[in-house]
């Protein structure tokens, strides 16, 4: 009797340490958890007050652009062209990245000029070709505006001050979080979120074609600058511009793949327009026709056939993003 | 007085010419090194010549800014051409005399790109596989005289025909594909395939066949095998069997690609690209298998590449290094301005050119080939 259930144990912990390995994730679980900043913890008031600024057209100076302009949650927080427009159709240098999951950015903007997302939430605000508003002049403005006058209040001491816009904003910004994708059910085990071509993708996004390398975590980002060979030729400095380091001239910040299906279109110049050509981009390992001496090392011909493009394009799009409605 | 000082002014004249006679009989050798590389080079659009007996000096630079991401390179003797494959479906005939381009064509999608070409030793025949992009199973045997396509040869059911060496006899052709286990020969007078080396492990990525076409040096996947790690594989030629995996001692078990092998002419050494560990792996080739000697550092990550000169002086890597191959040392770089300054060159695809007077009388090859003749 004690032989059967000593035998008996031995197979259940055997079976469960192999249902544990099997279903060891290839995505760590999604979201994780939000790391609010400890001089801006977050409160429905803040997130509100936040949310009323986002999508506010007087925050512009010529009262027409709200950060949703850009930040569109209709076009997967993007605005779906190659560059913004801002005030009196003033056109930007880069493309609109996604809000989706911002929470998690350790640096803000392509080039990671800015660490927080409370200061990162001004930026937009001044930048001429943005919303080109002079700050002391917002301040004023809103403290003229009951409605605000009463949101600070109950998010903040009452004080309407640049630095605790820039935190409703932030504290708004941090609460936009992608839903659960497909490749975070078929994680937990359930193999059916995924169609066959989109596990073949999913095999070549962590294998040979080598995405995982710079998409990693659970929010499929490194959180590191890669020059990609993507805009040499217009000479825009990327991270070098922050850190003054030759080696990061074009380097830009690894974006999020959540929802990437509705990100379009993609890269830090909005230069590629469909995932199709971003994935043959890498499959000639970034090598275009401009001289890139910095090109990140990571970077490797793939040799993917046209079916294996075809299948990680499949995965991107089913795997990570939600159905398109 | 007046005689003593012609007679001396004639022995000068007299030895003047008989010094430019020399020069002229003498053989310069230069590599062209055509750039920027497909593959992730360094360098301009066009062709760095250099001198490869002045310290691999740049002699010239021929510009060329037509030029796409170049494919492959070839060069033929016999007729003084020079082959570019570039911009993935183009290919591009240049006159070495004149530095006149003769043709370019542009092949439709449908008949596969160019990717590594070869040559035949008289010019007539110019083998293209349709590029590891390509879906198309073919490699294109085209009229070297024109760039007209005279048949296809098919490879590989699915496509990725990449790189290619033509025998030093010019009557094989060896090809294989990235995503074919078999390397096809092919006999250049039927332009049919008449022999199947492998199967190796993974995919057919460069090659190199000995002189008396029995080996054939693959660089394959041995990483996907476990316990395998970072080496290559040799082929019989002759059976198609597969004769040795060698591996690099210690690395075993470690994930990388190796893309590039080259013999020394003489084939005592084998030199194997480990771009991922920025390494190339030497090994000792008279004996069988080949046996690990030493690790010799590069300077950046490239593509991978290498070979050497026809004399083995010299080895090229594509990183823009010049290693002497019998002390292993780097002894040049190839560089962008002709006193060796500026930044570095790095392609792989550079052809060895000798020149006599104005007469081109030799042209390597892209790949380390052997060169000991068939006893």
């Amino acid at each position: 009797m004690y032989r059967l259930t000593y035998w008996l144990v031995v197979v259940l912990v055997a079976t469960t340490a192999q249902l544990l390995m099997a279903v060891d994730p290839l995505v760590k679980p999604f979201p994780p958890k939000i790391e609010h900043p400890s001089d801006n913890p977050t409160t429905p008031a803040k997130v509100s007050l936040g949310k009323k600024l986002f999508f506010d057209t007087r925050l512009s100076q010529t009262e027409k652009i709200s950060c949703s302009s850009c930040h569109d949650p209709a076009k997967a927080w993007t605005d779906g062209r190659q560059f913004a427009i801002g005030v009196h159709g003033r056109v930007g240098k880069r493309n609109t990245p996604s809000l989706f999951n911002v929470a998690y950015n350790e640096h803000q903007f392509w080039n990671g000029r800015v660490l927080t997302l409370e200061k990162q939430a001004l930026e937009p605000i001044k930048h001429p070709s943005e919303m080109n508003m002079n700050l002391s002049k917002l301040v004023v403005k809103l403290e003229e505006i009951e409605e605000y006058r009463t949101a600070f209040l109950d998010a903040f001491d009452g004080s309407v001050t640049p630095e605790n816009i820039g935190k409703a904003i932030a504290a708004f910004e941090r609460m936009i979080i992608s839903k659960e994708a497909a490749i975070d059910r078929y994680s937990r085990g359930e193999k059916a979120a995924l169609s066959a071509t989109a596990r073949r993708g999913m095999n070549l996004f962590f294998g040979d074609a080598r995405c995982h390398l710079c998409h990693s975590g659970p929010n499929f980002s490194d959180q590191k600058f890669h020059n990609i060979g993507v805009g040499v030729a217009a000479r825009d400095q990327g991270r070098s511009l922050v850190t003054s380091r030759v080696k990061d001239h074009g380097a830009f910040k690894t974006p999020t793949l959540r929802e990437v299906a509705h990100t379009a279109p993609y890269m830090h110049d909005g230069s590629i327009k469909t995932l199709e050509a971003v994935v043959k981009h890498y499959n000639f390992g970034g090598v275009t026709d401009a001289e890139n001496p910095t090109r990140d090392e990571l970077l490797e011909v793939l040799y993917l056939s046209e079916k294996q493009v075809s299948d990680l394009v499949v995965f991107l799009k089913e795997g990570l993003s939600s159905p398109t409605k | 007085m007046n005689r003593s000082f012609t007679r001396c002014l004639s022995l000068f004249i007299l030895a003047i010419l008989a010094v430019s006679v020399q020069a002229d009989d003498s053989v310069r050798r230069l590599l062209y090194v055509s750039s920027r590389d497909g593959a992730g080079g360094r360098g301009g659009k066009g062709i760095y010549v250099y001198d490869i007996d002045h310290g691999h000096k740049l002699v010239k630079f021929i510009d060329m800014p037509e030029l796409g991401g170049t494919r492959g390179a070839t060069a033929c003797a016999a007729t003084g051409r020079f082959y570019i494959a570039h911009n993935q479906d183009k290919l591009l005939c240049l006159d070495l005399k004149t530095e006149k381009v003769l043709w370019e064509k542009q092949y439709p999608k449908e008949e596969g790109g160019c990717d590594r070409i070869g040559i035949t030793p008289d010019g007539k025949k110019l083998y293209a596989p349709g590029g590891w992009w390509s879906n198309n199973p073919n490699v294109k045997v085209i009229d070297g005289e024109n760039g007209d396509l005279i048949t296809n040869v098919a490879i590989s059911k699915s496509g990725g025909i990449h790189n290619l060496i033509v025998s030093l006899d010019g009557t094989r052709v060896y090809c294989g594909s990235v995503r074919d286990e078999m390397l096809s020969v092919i006999d250049t007078k039927t332009d049919t395939v008449v022999k199947k080396v492998g199967p190796i492990i993974g995919v057919i990525q460069p090659l190199t066949i000995d002189g008396s076409h029995k080996r054939a040096y693959i660089n394959t996947h041995l990483y996907r095998k476990p316990g395998y790690g970072v080496g290559f594989e040799i082929g019989d030629v002759q059976t198609g069997k597969i004769l040795h995996i060698v591996n690099v001692p210690g690395l075993e078990n470690e994930k990388g690609r190796c893309h590039g092998i080259g013999l020394t002419p003489d084939e005592k050494e084998v030199w194997l690209c480990d771009q991922s560990r920025k390494q190339m792996h030497v090994f000792d080739n008279t004996s069988a298998p080949p046996k690990f000697v030493k690790t010799l550092p590069v300077a950046i990550k490239s593509h991978g590449w290498i070979c050497f000169s026809r004399d083995g002086q010299y080895a090229w890597p594509d990183t823009g290094e010049v290693f002497d191959a019998r002390t292993k040392e780097v002894v040049a770089h190839l560089t962008e301005q002709p006193n060796g300054k500026g930044s570095h060159i790095a392609s792989s695809k550079f052809i060895e050119i000798h020149w006599k007077g104005e007469e081109v009388i030799w042209a390597g090859r892209q790949m380390g080939v052997g060169y000991v003749s068939p006893k």
